[in-house]
């Protein structure tokens, strides 16, 4: 087996229309400044796509970069990022995925791949040391995710594929890779809509080694510790999966009840984890390589299946009020076969739900009733009678048929399964991230309401924090390492493990953006600068995470992103939570401000050039 | 949604308003009575005017208000505030207490205050203008030339009334209003 | 002027306006057998005291509010016109008074419905009769008004419902309503007004009347504009207001024009406010239509627009073009306050596409194929619309 040792750097450049693809070496300079993941991935497109184009269309791209940890073994590093411009949103969307696809790409001596053109029939690419191959993919075509990745993996160590939904070009259809997700914004629909059914990779063809060996391994033990260490990483999520979060998360009125009206409900313990783990006899089923072991499969009616995630369970489930894990999994197996988002699909329920109540769209649909879902998601799968209408998401159908006030949805993307009414700082995360009201942008409420150092109803200190935050998790993606990982590496450091908890409490309400500085964030980076061998500090990596956040901004902006966008839906800025009786609302105004002033943004949401030249950001398109 | 956090509200009073305005319009109504005693040209206009003339000036809608009217010997009077019992032939009623203090704090005059809609009236047309002239020589009388000529559209030239005839008749009304 | 063979006017709002008119209202609402309102307006108009100055206005009348819902948000749902109707039913009110922008009167207007029909569900009336007995209803614009308050249309949870009597009774312009706000949220709204004042005289089919009225619109706003924006004298703030108000009556009395079918369709797929969207297509669908149409855009335009002086200057056939000119000069001149192309807007080109797309057919007879596109074009890059029918 041939050896890669640090990063390949090599990116295949495929034209799906001309059936041609040519090599990239990303120069040294970009690997600097954007580290890999998902930050390489959105320099990628910056570099290549003009602003303004359909999503839809020919002239959109995919970029997929596996991120320079994959393949060394390093903590929770199985992971990869892929970029596109959304037809949910018609802005960025990045997303993160475990499942076998990235290794095998690494391992076939690629370190991203991006996809260009409109193939005129169906295709599908396999990937090997030598380059691509054009595979006709009729055969294929209709298949259901799981189906497309057995008959295409016999030959290959991995692939991602779409299903019907993508086929069809469900908006927010998604890609599977394993039992994995790149799950947001669609970008099933956009491999749909270049005819691309799936992309395989032969894999084990290289070997990665890091550069700086000993370092390597000496923060590889560290990090290990401290995730095995953490109650987080190695109790909570290890033990229950992330629906772990479904309790947690109704104790602090956080839970999404009934189309974001409740915030609590009686039953929410039935779907939790706890519940769940012994009620399927979980076992772990996760990316690999992988230490915190999240993904859980279980006995469900007879079948081993995957364990619904915690979005699921709160968006198909709670948000629904069906409180019967079994029919979630259902809802969830369905989606999984036919290869479409979760969140989306439950939030776009959710309004139909609401919508058929309130006598402004005809369907079956009732909250507090799984009868009729199933169909629903599988005619929205083939785009067949009510399912047309959902298949294009809740922002779509409430400007269509009304109800705009409560489709949740920010950007077009429906909100995760957090209430921000509950975490105010969430609230403005969701109204500032990148994708749409995402939940893996910031996660604020884990501060506010899961550690308890923030007040959760308190505007204070909440822009500088949500702007940390997404600093290092965009850091995070651009290594890439599951963000799950932010846990351990952080609350097991010195400094936050031992300091007195008023006196984190105390600073982080006041000054949350001073103590942040002193947060020891320095495992990451550590990793990275093991396997490439360039020096990488903290303050610099955090500069990476703030760059990319920073472009990502700068390519929605030139599509027409400006304040305008960055709100909430009028259900969450009007409206209070059943379980809140002092009926708090979420200061967004306040908070925006301030969000703005700390990113170096002008009144109207628009990055300044200064910010810009700064962050070493090339200008390349007017915004 | 709870009905209880939107209560009902009841209208505030503007009391020191209305006592201003009672005020005026007190004065205004004897100092007509005691113009038609002394002026030639109120005692013309009024001769003109019908012998059941009576005329109620009042705010709405609970406001302040004047009567004059001629009495059985065809003598103009002043005849208080109360309409009840009394023959009323022309009302002019000022729309609400604002437009009567705008009125009579003399920042709109009389005829502004018509053009902008903010007296209505029922009875005789001619009858009211004769009125508002009979008003604009009593302002005259009572107040100096710089605030009455807010208060009337023309402030009479000394072809039309002269000094002599001002200052006299002045001094007769003022006495005539305040004395019983 | 323009006589078509058949046409037909109506308005049924009063306006009253100027210093102290607020206080005429008690009177009003008398003069139609009310006596206990209904007060129905959003947070902001809460919070700028509006409401207060409304109540201390009442000062001395004897009436009784009803009660003040201030729930109202800029979507218009059917939620909050039915809890409305519920406290208006359990206050036992008569009449409405809305003070806000469209979406308070939009609110109102549908209020208005439900408690005069005695039901709760708004999903009934599919299409209005124009002969319903509504209650008294009266509007107050504010600084956030947008013209359709005086119109007869209300829209909720994106349903239209549209009936000659639904406009309201009275339109009370007070300059005690009308706060400051910034350059731009002063400009929008009055360009908005005006485009829709201009595309009402330049349909085929206007009437003398509606003529009168557009003309009336657009000279008050293009007077007052520039004015209202620096600064601001009382008279110019009223000015605008009128004009805006005016617009209204203006825009129920003409049939969709081509330009505001565009700004709404790309208001909905941008995200952008239709204001924004209306204003910038303004001077280009204007254009457009001169270039394409033969009698659409008359000289007469030009009176309002530009002024008597001007007016006269010119000889009459040059008189449409200048008129067209002179709507260009006054929303280039906004420039330094409010995008005046859809190119600063960042929107992408297939947008455009498919918004010309959504619009093209019910226009297509009047300005010929690829019409909606071109005017979207030429706004995107602030040129003029080059060329004739396609």
């Amino acid at each position: 087996m041939q050896e890669i040792t640090g990063t390949s750097n090599r990116i295949l450049e495929v034209n799906l229309t001309k059936k041609s693809f040519s090599v990239y070496e990303v120069p040294k300079e970009d690997l600097k400044l954007y580290l890999g993941g998902k930050g390489l991935a959105l320099k990628m497109l910056y570099d290549r796509m003009e602003p303004g184009i359909d999503p839809l269309g020919e002239d959109n791209m995919i970029a997929i970069h596996t991120g320079v940890l994959l393949g060394t073994g390093a903590p929770c590093s199985g992971r990869f990022a892929a970029v596109t411009k959304s037809p949910l949103t018609g802005i960025m969307t990045s997303c993160s995925c475990g499942g076998a696809f990235g290794m095998a790409l690494k391992t076939s001596g690629w370190d991203g791949l991006i996809v260009k053109g409109k193939s005129n029939t169906p295709v599908y690419l396999y990937v090997d040391s030598k380059g691509v191959e054009f595979r006709d993919a009729k055969k294929l075509w209709g298949m259901d995710t799981q189906k497309t990745q057995e008959e295409i993996s016999k030959d290959s160590g991995g692939a991602l594929a779409i299903g019907p939904a993508g086929e069809n070009l469900v908006l927010y259809a998604n890609v599977a890779s394993g039992h994995r997700f790149l799950g947001r914004g669609g970008m099933g629909a956009v491999m749909g809509s270049k005819n691309l059914k799936a992309i395989s990779a032969k894999g084990k063809e290289f070997k990665i080694l890091p550069v700086n060996q000993k370092k390597f391994e000496k923060a590889k033990k560290k990090a290990t510790d401290y995730i095995n260490g953490n109650d987080i990483s190695a109790g909570s999520y290890r033990n229950f999966g992330t629906n772990a979060n479904v309790n947690l998360n109704n104790a602090g009125g956080l839970l999404p009840v009934r189309n974001f009206t409740g915030g609590t409900h009686g039953e929410a313990h039935k779907i939790s984890g706890e519940e769940m783990a012994e009620k399927f006899k979980t076992s772990y089923s996760t990316c690999k390589p992988c230490t915190i072991l999240c993904g859980h499969k279980g006995n469900i009616n007879g079948q081993m299946r995957q364990i619904p995630e915690y979005e699921t369970v709160g968006l198909m489930g709670s948000n629904l009020e069906i409180f019967d894990p079994v029919k979630i999994s259902d809802f969830n197996e369905i989606c999984t076969l036919m290869g479409m988002d979760t969140i989306t699909a439950g939030g776009t329920i959710a309004w139909a739900m609401e919508a058929t109540e309130r006598g402004l769209f005809k369907s079956d649909l009732k909250f507090g009733s799984a009868d009729g879902v199933c169909e629903v998601l599988k005619d929205i799968a083939h785009m067949k009678g009510i399912g047309k209408d959902l298949a294009m998401g809740s922002r779509y159908c409430s400007k269509k048929y009304g109800g705009e006030d409560f489709a949740i949805q920010v950007k077009g993307l429906e909100m995760a399964a957090y209430d921000p009414r509950g975490a105010f700082g969430q609230g403005l995360s969701y109204a500032v991230a990148n994708r749409g009201a995402c939940h893996l942008s910031a996660t604020a409420f884990g501060l506010e309401v899961y550690l308890g150092l923030m007040d959760a109803y308190s505007y204070r200190s909440k822009a500088s924090m949500v702007k940390y935050q997404e600093d290092i998790y965009s850091a995070i993606n651009s290594l890439q390492t599951c963000v799950f990982t932010v846990f351990p590496y952080e609350l097991e450091t010195l400094l936050m493990k031992y300091s007195p908890r008023p006196v984190l409490k105390f600073m982080m309400n006041l000054m949350a953006g001073v103590a942040m500085r002193f947060v020891d964030v320095s495992l990451w980076p550590e990793l990275w600068s093991a396997v490439i061998g360039n020096r990488l500090g903290m303050t610099a990596f955090l500069r990476v995470g703030a760059r990319v956040q920073v472009l990502e901004r700068v390519m929605n902006c030139a599509e027409g992103i400006s304040r305008k966008d960055d709100t909430l839906p009028d259900r969450l800025l009007n409206e209070f939570r059943k379980c809140d009786s002092k009926e708090r609302a979420i200061p967004l105004e306040k908070m925006l401000n301030r969000y703005y002033f700390v990113r170096g943004f002008d009144k109207n949401g628009i990055p300044k050039e200064r910010t810009v030249r700064r962050l070493k950001i090339k200008k390349r398109m007017a915004v | 949604m709870n009905i209880n956090k939107y209560p009902e509200i009841k209208s505030g009073g503007k009391l020191i308003k209305k006592i201003y305005v009672a005020v005026m319009l007190w004065i205004v109504g004897r100092a007509i009575q005691a113009a038609s005693r002394v002026d030639r040209e109120v005692k013309e206009e009024f001769g003109r005017l019908s012998d059941d003339f009576m005329m109620h000036l009042h705010v709405l809608p609970s406001g302040p208000g004047m009567i004059v009217g001629k009495d059985k010997n065809g003598k103009v009077k002043y005849m208080g505030w109360n309409p009840k019992g009394k023959k009323i032939t022309l009302d002019m009623k000022v729309k609400n207490i604002e437009g009567a203090m705008l009125m009579f704090t003399f920042q709109e005059s009389t005829c502004v205050a018509s053009a902008n809609n903010r007296l209505a009236v029922s009875g005789n047309v001619p009858d009211t203008m004769a009125f508002i002239r009979i008003l604009n020589i009593v302002e005259t009388y009572l107040l100096p030339k710089i605030i009455t000529s807010f208060a009337v559209k023309r402030y009479p030239k000394w072809s039309q009334m002269s000094p002599m005839r001002k200052y006299a008749g002045r001094v007769l009304v003022y006495v005539r209003t305040f004395t019983f | 002027m323009q006589i078509p063979d058949y046409f037909k006017f109506f308005n049924k709002t009063r306006i009253v306006s100027g210093k102290k008119s607020l206080e005429n209202i008690p009177y009003e609402l008398q003069s139609m057998d009310a006596v206990k309102p209904l007060v129905i307006t959003d947070k902001r108009s809460v919070d700028e005291g509006l409401v207060k100055i409304l109540i201390d206005a009442y000062g001395d009348s004897g009436l009784v509010i009803g009660a003040v819902f201030d729930g109202v948000t800029a979507y218009t749902s059917a939620k909050t016109v039915l809890d409305a109707a519920r406290l208006f039913r359990a206050r036992g009110c008569d009449s409405i008074i809305s003070i806000g922008g469209e979406s308070c009167a939009f609110a109102a207007k549908a209020l208005n419905l439900l408690v005069s029909h005695k039901t709760e569900d708004l999903l009934q009336f599919d299409s209005l009769p124009d002969n319903m007995h509504l209650c008294p209803f009266i509007v107050i614009p504010t600084s956030d008004s947008s013209g359709r308050e005086t119109s007869t249309r209300s829209v909720i949870d994106g349903r239209i419902y549209e009936s000659d009597e639904l406009m309201p009774d009275i339109a009370v312009i007070d300059p005690r309503m009308l706060k400051k706000r910034g350059k731009a949220e002063t400009i929008l709204p009055a360009l908005r007004a005006m485009a829709e004042a201009v595309e009402a005289c330049t349909e085929d089919a206007a009437n003398p009347m509606n003529d009168s009225f557009a003309f009336a619109s657009i000279q008050l706003i293009c007077e007052n504009l520039a004015a209202a924006v620096n600064g601001g004298s009382v008279k110019s703030v009223l000015g605008l207001a009128n004009g805006i108000a005016i617009s209204g009556i203006v825009w129920s009395n003409a049939p969709e024009g081509i330009g505001s079918a565009l700004a709404e369709e790309l208001a909905v797929r941008t995200g952008n406010s239709r204001e924004l969207c209306a204003a910038v297509l303004l001077p280009h669908t204007l254009d457009y239509k001169l270039k394409n149409t033969k009698k659409s855009v008359r000289g007469e335009l030009l009176l309002p627009v530009a002024g008597i002086d001007r007016y006269c200057a010119a000889a009459e056939t040059e008189r449409g073009l200048l008129g067209v000119e002179a709507v260009f000069e006054i929303v280039k001149g906004m420039n330094k306050y409010i995008p005046v192309t859809l190119k600063e807007l960042n929107i992408p080109r297939y947008i455009l596409e498919s918004t010309a797309e959504a619009v093209e057919d019910s226009f297509a007879k009047q300005y010929g194929k690829g019409g909606a596109l071109m005017i979207l074009e030429s706004a995107y890059n602030g040129e003029r619309v080059s060329g004739g029918k396609k």
